[in-house]
């Protein structure tokens, strides 16, 4: 048999083919991040020339409501798919690139205290959300996707862990829908619930970090709040992502032992390949930062570049929400992820205060 | 081999910090 061999020529022209099939898209995220600064800005301006004291009102959420309504109303051309589909890719550079703003110290203080919090958080998440798939009815590996996306980080977790428990497609976008659907709410929500609780910005930031389920929709509530309660925000989901491997291994084994998935190999690496590896971008950079690597202006230059990056991630999120799939995917995969979030909020919310006096200022 | 986007935006976000401490880039408005 005769194996074709593509040339060196052919494999770097499709390459190249497939870096240009990127730009349109990223042009995209970039006008409608950019669009969402301007709005931010001009509003502020108008307010100051006319002496009138608006709401300010973050390019973040222009940069979401300017994407979800074009991509709902006149829809995103084919040829800018691929380009949006990497809102992923700046969020995890723009998180490596946060690094630069904490201190390793500060990273292992509220780290630790992040984690403590993860961890039970973790156990309620996958407790509620069990007994509640089990109450409506829904099938046992849509409740295990549920449970996996509402316990640690959304779609990457839900992705990761359809393959390890070998779920249908089905059961994965039905849950991929959910996590959507709710974090999109939870952008409008915790916001105006943090405020009207009064909550710091180290205590907010560490409650969306623990409640909100997707990477993005959790920076970007943050963000939505405050600059720095977006920083504690990233920070706490971070430590929640880097147990990713723990969860979706724990769940493979489950259903391997009900023979209802295929073997693991070698658990390390299994937990290697699961594991968030900007993680340890983020970490070096804080590690630099703390070592005294940067002066005064190169630290600010690469923060601001973090938030170049988050601004195409914002334009992203808008833009991949289909609010017609949601709600085709029916009423009752919906139903269990708003009892489970309004559950995991709430039980968050009061661990936070009861860490606020000790541990937050 | 190919790259996961993991390590694609550490790669690319090192790229960065590597450029602004070699004084490449610098300036950055927001």
């Amino acid at each position: 048999m005769v194996v074709p061999v593509a040339s060196p020529s052919s494999l770097a022209l499709t390459a190249s083919r497939r870096w240009l099939s990127l730009v349109p898209g990223i042009v995209v995220l970039g006008v409608i991040g950019y669009a969402g600064k301007i709005a931010e800005q001009s509003i502020a301006a108008y307010g100051r020339a006319h002496h009138l004291t608006l709401p300010n009102i973050e390019y973040v959420l222009w940069a979401i409501i300017f994407g979800l309504v074009i991509a709902n109303t006149i829809g995103v051309p084919a040829i800018c798919e691929a380009g949006i589909e990497t809102y992923e890719f700046w969020l995890k550079a723009g998180i490596v690139l946060l690094g630069v703003r904490f201190l390793l110290g500060d990273v292992v203080r509220l780290g630790g205290v992040s984690l403590v919090c993860v961890v039970v958080e973790l156990a309620v998440s996958i407790a509620v959300m069990t007994l509640l798939g089990r109450a409506f009815g829904l099938s046992p590996k849509l409740t295990s996707l549920l449970s996996i996306g509402a316990s640690i980080c959304g779609v990457s977790a839900i992705i990761a862990a359809k393959g390890a428990i070998d779920a249908d497609d089905e059961d994965a976008s039905y849950a991929i829908a959910a996590i959507l659907a709710l974090g999109a709410v939870s952008l409008f929500v915790f916001p105006l619930i943090g405020h009207a609780l009064g909550l710091s910005d180290h205590a907010y930031g560490l409650w969306v970090g623990l409640a909100v389920d997707n990477t993005a929709e959790a920076t970007a509530a943050g963000a939505l709040y405050s600059e720095a309660a977006g920083r504690f925000a990233v920070l706490a989901k971070t430590t929640r992502n880097a147990t990713i491997g723990f969860v979706v291994l724990g769940y493979a084994l489950y259903w391997i032992r009900r023979g209802g998935a295929a073997r693991v190999g070698h658990r390390g690496a299994f937990l290697w390949e699961k594991f968030p590896k900007f993680v340890l971008g983020f970490l070096a950079v804080s590690a630099l930062a703390t070592a005294g690597a940067f002066t005064k202006a190169q630290a600010a230059d690469i923060a601001n570049l973090s938030r170049w990056a988050f601004l195409f991630t914002f334009a992203g999120i808008g833009l991949r929400t289909n609010v017609r799939a949601l709600v085709r995917q029916g009423w009752r995969p919906l139903v269990v992820g708003v009892a489970g979030e309004c559950a995991i909020a709430l039980l968050t919310l009061a661990m936070i205060a009861g860490l606020a006096q000790r541990f937050l200022s | 081999m190919k790259l996961s986007r993991d390590w694609l935006a550490v790669i690319a976000a090192a790229v960065l910090v590597a450029l602004v401490k070699l004084g490449v880039v610098a300036g950055i408005p927001w």
